[in-house]
């Protein structure tokens, strides 16, 4: 009997799954810089009057950045328009094999572009720059090496100290980075997926999907479900330099919070992020954990700056239902006060 | 509705379903309603010794162990699947359903192979190069390495989910003899499944961030990474003694994109200069042509991720190379030009 009705209410969500049309980047934006695969998009405002600092969105490049914009109900993005800001976001692209000599460097100097590229749309000298997770790392060392282009800095989730004891970690610090670039060109997509599910494996390759059966979701569920995994299965593959140089000056040196780390030939001073800093940290992000961001509040030299933690996961802290209505009010007012 | 209109229904929608859901979530999700149902039949398998109501948790694990073997093998199969690709043995997936051995012992197939490969080749061996023995030996011994290494890995897995198992068995007599002290909440199989996913998801947690895991998985990594390159030098070897052979081989391959990248950052840092010149209109020329040098080293680039032949390749680094002199001349104008509107040192 129960056989009987796993394999109907099994039939039953994949119909309904099936017939879904999954939508995601909900906001409409317009492409406004574009080079080789990164672009500059521009967020169209909501408001009549935005503020006067843009915000400038640093995404990771190991994920797409539409997890800001996944859900019309839930989007990042929405909130931050609908709250006077002006938002830019840099799309890392999807890199290919002829791009596996690209670094870090060429990401920071992106960073620069688009900096440059929003402060003179806006008239403006200084921007806001908000990092998500590696996102985050790029724009803490952006900040430091150009303070003075950085009017406020906003880090979500975003891993600084990279000594934190979390089976990520532990991985990546174990891994032969070299071998992987030398056989591989690019990191895959895939094989950097597989080592985010083999952090619990039995949870997020079956217990996930066990609980769609166990009992029956509306639709407006599993389209969310989907968005999700249609975001989880996009991932970018790393282009092989880059990926040699994080894991292994970031992970496995941890160079970072010991301002030992060098881009060009500078090395990233992080007392030299004197800007008003926020950071905001997920208490069960197995990805960013707390421990590997506090640290650099014992480093930077701003005054101004403050952590806002909330009980979720890395993820959870953007498409999650409590930080919708706890977290991001509170997120956008520190933004918003410092954007006159 | 007949069975043969529901077996066409259920068909048209698996069909429907696998091209229209992203292929790891069709996956997951079709092989999760499997697992589930396996389990579901175990807790069946297990209902007699249940219903005793004090089952012993070695009768438990009797049951559980056997039922769950299957679960085992698809629940780690995804996972496992992209070592087998990236060493291309994804055929050994065949071999999985033989048995412990075969399934311990399937990367000794991979010699097949090497075999598979090198026959066309046999009766021109005098042409080989003189290093393909050692070559050879690289591609063999590496692949010995990635047999000790994942039989390591699978035997911690392994162990791992029999101790899961063993310790569920124990914790659900606990909770059975628990609950004849309140004979209104029987334990159904929902109990039992929330129990399951608490016990294997711990184990695996737990059990992959241990020192002696981690580093059993990094050598499987190591050595996957290690029999991707030993093949493709071996076989980068043969195709040099063969010039009619059409593809660029990798090493080629990388060499144009590491042009590409460099010339790519050249056009950066000239851009840049010429942003920051103070008289920017004398130069304006000067930058025009820049930007249209830069949309042909893109035209150039596409070509060379579409699988280019090796004479295109050889095209499109010629291209390169002139190119690259173009923007040096262009980077020479603008440093004139920079030097001679640079303010005239102060007299004493």
């Amino acid at each position: 009997m129960e056989d009987f009705k796993v394999v109907e209410q099994f039939m039953k969500t994949l119909k309904t799954l099936r017939d879904i049309d999954v939508d995601v980047w909900q906001t409409p934006f317009d492409e406004i810089h574009k080079e080789g695969i990164f672009r500059l998009i521009h967020y169209k405002p909501t408001v009549e009057k935005t503020l006067p600092t843009p915000v400038l969105i640093v995404y990771a490049y190991i994920n797409r950045p539409y997890i800001l914009d996944l859900q019309p109900d839930r989007s990042v993005i929405r909130k931050l328009l609908d709250n006077g800001l002006d938002v830019y976001m840099i799309d890392w692209g999807y890199p290919k094999k002829a791009d596996k000599y690209m670094t870090l460097e060429d990401y920071v100097r992106y960073i620069d572009k688009a900096v440059g590229i929003v402060a003179k749309r806006c008239v403006k000298d200084k921007i806001t720059l908000h990092g998500y997770c590696l996102g985050g790392t790029l724009s803490l060392i952006y900040a430091s090496l150009n303070p003075e282009k950085v009017k406020n800095l906003v880090l979500q989730a975003t891993p600084v100290d990279f000594d934190a004891p979390r089976t990520i970690n532990l991985w990546a610090k174990s891994l032969d980075v070299d071998k992987v670039v030398d056989a591989m060109g690019n990191a895959p997509g895939e094989f950097l997926n597989n080592a985010f599910l083999l952090a619990d494996p039995i949870g997020l390759t079956f217990g996930k999907y066990a609980n769609l059966i166990r009992e029956a979701k509306d639709e407006n569920f599993l389209k969310n479900f989907l968005r999700m995994e249609k975001w989880i299965f996009d991932s970018p593959d790393v282009p092989g330099e880059t990926f040699r140089q994080y894991i292994k000056e970031w992970y496995q040196k941890n160079l970072l919070i010991k301002n030992q780390f060098t881009l060009a030939g500078r090395t990233v001073d992080l007392r030299r992020i004197n800007m008003p800093t926020l950071a905001i940290i997920a208490d069960y992000d197995h990805i960013a954990p707390p421990e590997a961001t506090k640290p650099l509040f014992d480093v930077i030299s701003s005054t101004d700056k403050i952590i806002m933690s909330f009980t979720t996961g890395h993820i959870g802290v953007s498409v999650g239902s409590k930080p919708a209505y706890g977290l991001w009010p509170k997120v956008i007012n520190w933004v918003k006060e410092r954007s006159q | 509705m007949s069975e043969d209109d529901y077996v066409d229904g259920y068909s048209k929608t698996l069909v429907d379903a696998y091209f229209k859901l992203p292929r790891e979530t069709f996956e997951l999700f079709t092989r999760s309603v499997d697992t589930y149902a396996k389990l579901f039949e175990a807790w069946r398998n297990s209902s007699s010794e249940i219903s005793s109501g004090k089952p012993e948790p070695q009768e438990l694990f009797k049951i559980w162990a056997r039922d769950f073997q299957s679960i085992y093998d698809d629940l780690f199969e995804m996972l496992f699947r992209p070592m087998k690709l990236l060493a291309g043995l994804q055929w050994a997936d065949n071999l999985t359903r033989m048995g412990d051995f075969t399934r311990l012992s399937w990367p000794f197939g991979a010699f097949g192979s090497i075999y598979t490969v090198l026959k066309p080749y046999e009766n021109l061996i005098y042409l080989f190069p003189k290093e393909t023995p050692q070559l050879l030996q690289k591609v063999v011994n590496s692949y010995v390495n990635f047999y000790e290494a994942w039989r390591d890995y699978y035997t911690g897995l392994y162990k791992a989910w029999n101790e899961a198992t063993e310790k569920l068995s124990t914790q659900f007599a606990e909770k059975m003899a628990e609950s004849q002290k309140d004979p209104q909440k029987p334990l159904d199989f929902g109990v039992f499944y929330d129990l399951w996913m608490e016990t294997f998801s711990k184990t695996y947690i737990e059990l992959l961030s241990l020192p002696n895991m981690v580093s059993v998985q990094t050598r499987l990594s190591s050595s996957t990474m290690e029999v991707i390159q030993n093949w493709r030098e071996l076989l980068e070897a043969l195709m040099s003694v063969s010039p009619a052979f059409p593809f660029p081989t990798k090493s080629e391959m990388d060499e144009t994109y590491k042009r590409l990248h460099g010339l790519r950052n050249d056009f950066e840092e000239v851009s840049k200069r010429i942003e920051e010149q103070a008289r920017r209109s004398e130069i304006d020329e000067v930058y025009k042509s820049l930007q249209a040098l830069k949309k042909q080293v893109e035209g150039i680039s596409l070509k060379v991720e579409a699988q280019p032949k090796r004479t295109e390749l050889n095209e499109a680094q010629e291209s390169l190379r002139v190119l690259k002199s173009e923007v040096d001349e262009i980077n020479r104008k603008v440093e004139a030009q920079r030097a001679r509107h640079k303010p005239a040192p102060k007299q004493e």
